[in-house]
């Protein structure tokens, strides 16, 4: 994928987070709001994929991008980009599988 | 031609490294906005692992009030950065005349950008701080 398009989706996530994220503070947080939203276990679970996703992209990518202006060369920037995404699906797995389990949808 | 090449050589190697964000003396406010914002960004990372390690982690009480002013920084300055990213508030292009002469793109609407930027940022950390030490300690 082009640098670009990459940091595009960068902004995107961040607005995504911003959205989700406030949600998943409300719902933990708030006594009133955060009653409402965790009486619909599809709501918070659906609105913690979307976070997760959009999290995890966020500051892997921000890692990556740290990682890549340190040592500018390209078979790094490759190799860097890579286990970065992999690490990323991984713990996106991970992540989507204890939600599951947290919320009794497994 | 040939100074301006070396000078785009040393650059692209990037020899200055992290010590490089903190290069901030001489320049605008919106070069220790930059700074900051890596940092804040690396801190939430330690925080998201900790937080996913030990599921919904978080370090309780002032500390989560400090946490709240690294995360809405992020926010309010990721905000000025989006609106930036996407041509707003950035003033029309200008010919730099003269070296002390400071680029419109930090000059103009951007100033009241990062006056509403840090603004935000204030009220924000204010609301975080409220909920993380008097209402979630209530809620036991």
């Amino acid at each position: 994928m082009r640098e670009s398009t990459i940091m595009f989706f960068h902004y995107i996530t961040a607005i995504l987070i911003a959205i989700t994220g406030l949600i998943h503070l409300l719902a933990n947080n708030e006594p009133v709001i955060g009653a409402v939203i965790k009486a619909n276990p599809v709501l918070y679970f659906g609105n913690m994929a979307v976070f997760l996703a959009a999290l995890l992209y966020h500051a892997f990518n921000g890692v990556r991008v740290i990682l890549i202006e340190m040592v500018p060369d390209r078979c790094w920037t490759k190799w860097i980009s890579w286990a970065v995404l992999i690490v990323g699906i991984v713990t996106y797995a991970v992540g989507l599988q204890v939600l599951m389990v947290a919320l009794g949808f497994a | 031609m040939e100074a301006e090449s070396e000078f785009k050589e040393y650059y692209a190697k990037n020899m200055r490294g992290i010590s490089g964000w903190f290069k901030v003396r001489a320049y605008t406010i919106e070069r220790w906005l930059y700074a900051a914002h890596r940092i804040t960004g690396i801190l939430i990372v330690l925080f998201i692992l900790a937080h996913f390690y030990s599921t919904g982690w978080h370090p309780g009480l002032w500390w989560d009030a400090l946490l709240g002013v690294i995360v809405t920084f992020h926010t309010a300055n990721g905000i000025r950065l989006i609106l930036a990213e996407l041509g707003f508030a950035v003033g029309k292009p200008l010919l730099i005349k003269k070296p002390s002469q400071r680029p419109v793109s930090i000059e103009g609407v951007q100033r009241y950008v990062v006056v509403f930027a840090l603004v935000l940022f204030i009220v924000l950390a204010a609301i975080w701080a409220y909920y993380a030490i008097i209402v979630q300690p209530m809620m036991g």
